[in-house]
């Protein structure tokens, strides 16, 4: 019997008791059952690691890439695990083999692993970045791909590196678009995905990037954390992981199975969260969070007498901004610490175009209650100043 | 020592019917580190906001301080890593080197690190000077000599060199390996993946530029905890090896978060030096190296063939036997038949033209195990099963 999405839902989750969550989206909550079969698994590994690592992860690894390729409609060979979006990342720039000559263009709203990724690069390899700056009224597709193409048109530009969801603030980006344009003036494409598996439908073999990466953890189900990379064939030969370990040189594969001692156990949970997913039906969770996060954020818009950071809801995901009645924002992070100790409830909050913001998200165990409640104490808590 | 051996088994996690010999490569943890790891993992799961912005950075200031006191250093030259080629690509690739930098290390180097030195020549031109160490050479003093050579004669910016090696598996001469390094000005790095909890590490009176340790092969810990310790002078230029949100911020936040992952794997690291302490470090070790030993010679007895190396000073919990069988390849398909037919696990390798076995003791361990590995494989070496 299926449950419906919603409060009843909760009870099949691992959240604390007493917990009200309206941050889905930073690590993910996975189910119990989930869970539960994490655990049998990761004893698996531990009470005879030899013949894991050595005999059943060669095995079993390509069952879950082909599981995990086929959800995102790629081919399997062109899929790696990693432990999450920092060594994806990492893996790709780093092995792009860009100097000087090179430049790395990306947005303001990109997160900051990847802004620093490119900051680094730029330190110890003088490659050059270029960074389009978004203000509030920027934020429409037609804006941002017209920038784009503007840098594309005017500078040599190497790589360009896009969110498919971005993090703070949090909107859709115009993914395939952003692809055609780097078709067009031959720059390599790089998918910052860790917003995607699980609650945006991914077509790989028709969205056709250089690179994509995408976090199971956050949106699919699994518990923190897993990461797909992804890759055209041509750069099989060229990409090594990141942390150079006893396959170097083995081949992209064999580099991404073993890579240093770890716990490989989690990635079998790539198949337990997917089966969870093709439960309910991945269309309808993408619908049930898109939809509660919009009513939910508009509700707490409406108690904080506010607005919304983008009011167009196609632009937005199972995420959503809203402004915090308040322009101190170190003022606002003791708020969130308070709030958070006191209410149970965690608030994200940041700082873009020179104003304070709160990001909520929603998952299938969300109910509006959740946004309600969350939006009545971090106002409670915001109001008792001085 | 009747606490350990048959005794203490049923406390381990250990597949039931698997006979282990190979405690060295992964680890095998206690059932009471494993009830309080999956406690920990469901309060990061639970709430991870909550575990990872409150919690965590509490924790992790816990832990470094645990192993630091464990290895006799001071907690703020500490770092977290998973692994060691986490800890050692992070030093050598922002150690800023060039052609004009040459690395020296052993032959018998761990592949991981052998590869990451072939990384930086392939990439950056950095020099790169290998020391065969043959058979012969497995002695001190010959070990240092042939080092000191190098040293004497080379420009070598870097040295590497294993605390313990893995194949073969060997004590090194870590603390005259340093003098040396610092009688020449050369940077030392100790790979002492085999470390924390099987050897007494006091890394003030070591005093290397750097050095690295699983927690998770001895000191009974799940994989893959690793402790990253660097002299003060080196904590501005180190990077994690992974560029995650923190770069920039200090080597000790950079390791704390280098990208999401298990938050609470590494607040095993307290539960497993818990556990040692519970023994005694000495303890364990005396009775892990001295069965290893036994149990090695016992296996050379029904091989009928020898240990690499004869003297006993030399080796820790892991001792080197020759196999009576000179194809590498079917020695490997005999690990493999021999695991799934007797549920018994032996590392083999290929070294000096020779094959060899290589046998680890821990505290559940006990002489029959040797036993039973020794006449499964040569069961399985001679067509017999």
């Amino acid at each position: 019997m299926i449950k419906n999405f919603g409060k009843e839902l909760k009870e099949d989750f691992v959240i604390e008791s007493g917990y009200t969550c309206v941050n889905h989206s930073s690590f993910g909550y996975i189910p119990k059952c989930v869970l539960k079969q994490r655990i049998e698994n990761q004893l698996r590994f531990l009470q005879n690691p030899d013949s894991f690592i050595r005999y059943q992860i060669p095995k079993e690894s390509p069952i879950v890439r082909k599981t995990a390729a086929e959800f995102l409609n790629a081919n399997f060979n062109q899929c790696f695990f990693s432990s999450n979006s920092a060594e994806s990342m990492n893996s790709i720039i780093q092995n792009l083999r860009l100097s000087d000559k090179d430049t790395i263009l990306y947005l303001n709203i990109a997160y900051p692993m990847v802004q620093n990724v490119v900051k680094y690069m730029n330190t110890n390899h003088k490659v050059n970045a270029c960074r389009i700056e978004l203000k509030v009224e920027d934020l429409k597709n037609e804006i941002i791909l017209q920038q784009i193409e503007e840098n594309m048109k005017t500078k040599k530009i190497t790589v360009a590196i896009l969110d498919n969801i971005s993090s703070l603030p949090s909107i859709k980006l115009p993914t395939k678009e952003f692809v055609e344009l780097c078709k067009k003036y031959d720059v390599i494409s790089i998918i910052d995905g860790a917003h995607g598996a699980g609650i945006s439908e991914i077509n790989l073999k028709e969205l056709d990037p250089d690179f994509f990466f995408t976090n199971l953890n956050k949106w699919a189900f699994c518990p923190c954390s897993v990461n797909l990379l992804y890759m055209k064939e041509k750069y099989l030969n060229q990409i090594h992981n990141n942390t150079i370990s006893v396959f170097y040189g083995a081949g992209i594969e064999k580099e991404f199975e073993y890579y240093g001692t770890r716990d490989s156990s989690v990635i079998l949970s790539v198949i337990d969260g997917i089966n969870y997913i093709n439960q309910f039906g991945l269309k309808q969770i993408i619908q049930y969070c898109e939809e509660l996060a919009w009513e939910g954020s508009e509700l707490v818009a409406k108690i904080w007498e506010t607005e919304l950071l983008v009011k167009d809801k196609t632009m937005h995901s199972a995420m959503v901004n809203v402004l915090i009645p308040h322009k101190d924002h170190s003022y606002i992070l003791e708020c969130q610490k308070t709030c958070f100790e006191k209410y149970n409830v965690f608030v994200v909050v940041f700082e873009f175009d020179g104003r304070s913001w709160a990001r909520f998200s929603a998952s299938i165990y969300n109910c509006l209650e959740d946004y309600e409640y969350a939006a009545k104490q971090f106002i409670n808590v915001l109001k008792k100043e001085g | 020592m009747n606490t350990f051996g048959q005794n203490i088994k049923e406390d381990f996690i250990i597949e039931n019917g698997f006979v282990c010999v190979n405690h060295s490569s992964f680890g095998f943890v206690p059932k009471e580190v494993f009830q309080q790891r999956i406690q920990h993992y469901t309060k990061f799961l639970q709430n991870p906001d909550r575990f990872t912005k409150i919690d965590y950075p509490k924790y992790t200031i816990e832990i470094r301080k645990t192993a630091a006191e464990f290895l006799n250093a001071d907690f703020n030259q500490c770092m977290l890593t998973s692994n060691s080629a986490e800890a050692f690509n992070s030093i050598i690739r922002n150690l800023g080197l060039t052609e004009n930098d040459t690395i020296l290390y052993f032959s018998t180097a761990y592949p991981m690190v052998q590869n990451t030195i072939q990384f930086m020549t392939s990439n950056y031109n950095v020099k790169q000077n290998r020391i065969e160490l043959k058979r012969q050479h497995l002695e001190k003093q010959k070990i240092l000599s042939l080092f000191e050579e190098q040293l004497k004669t080379q420009k070598i910016t870097i040295a590497v060199f294993d605390n313990i090696s893995a194949q073969p598996s060997l004590i090194m001469p870590i603390k005259e390996l340093i003098s040396l390094c610092k009688k020449y000005n050369v940077i030392s790095i100790v790979d002492a993946a085999h470390g924390a909890g099987i050897t007494v590490l006091d890394i003030k009176d070591l005093d290397p530029d750097f050095l690295f340790t699983n927690f998770n092969k001895w000191a009974f810990c799940p994989s893959g905890i690793n402790i990253l310790y660097l002299k003060e002078q080196y904590l501005n230029k180190i990077h994690h090896n992974t560029i995650s949100v923190q770069y920039g911020n200090g080597l000790a936040k950079e390791c704390e978060f280098s990208g999401t992952k298990d938050f609470s794997l590494s607040l095993s690291l307290i539960d497993g030096v818990n556990f040692i302490k519970k023994y005694g470090l000495n303890q364990i070790i005396k009775y892990s190296e001295d069965l290893a030993w036994e149990g090695a010679n016992l296996v050379a007895q029904i091989w009928q063939t020898e240990l690499l190396v004869n003297d006993k000073s030399m080796h820790s919990a892991m001792v080197n036997v020759k196999i009576p069988h000179q194809d590498q390849n079917y020695c490997r398909e005999c690990q493999k038949k021999c695991f799934e037919k007797y549920n018994v696990f032996l590392v083999v390798f290929k070294y000096d033209d020779l094959n060899w076995s290589r046998l680890s003791a821990s505290l559940y361990n006990t002489i029959s195990d040797y036993e039973y590995a020794a006449r499964c494989y040569l069961k399985v070496l001679k067509g017999e099963e």
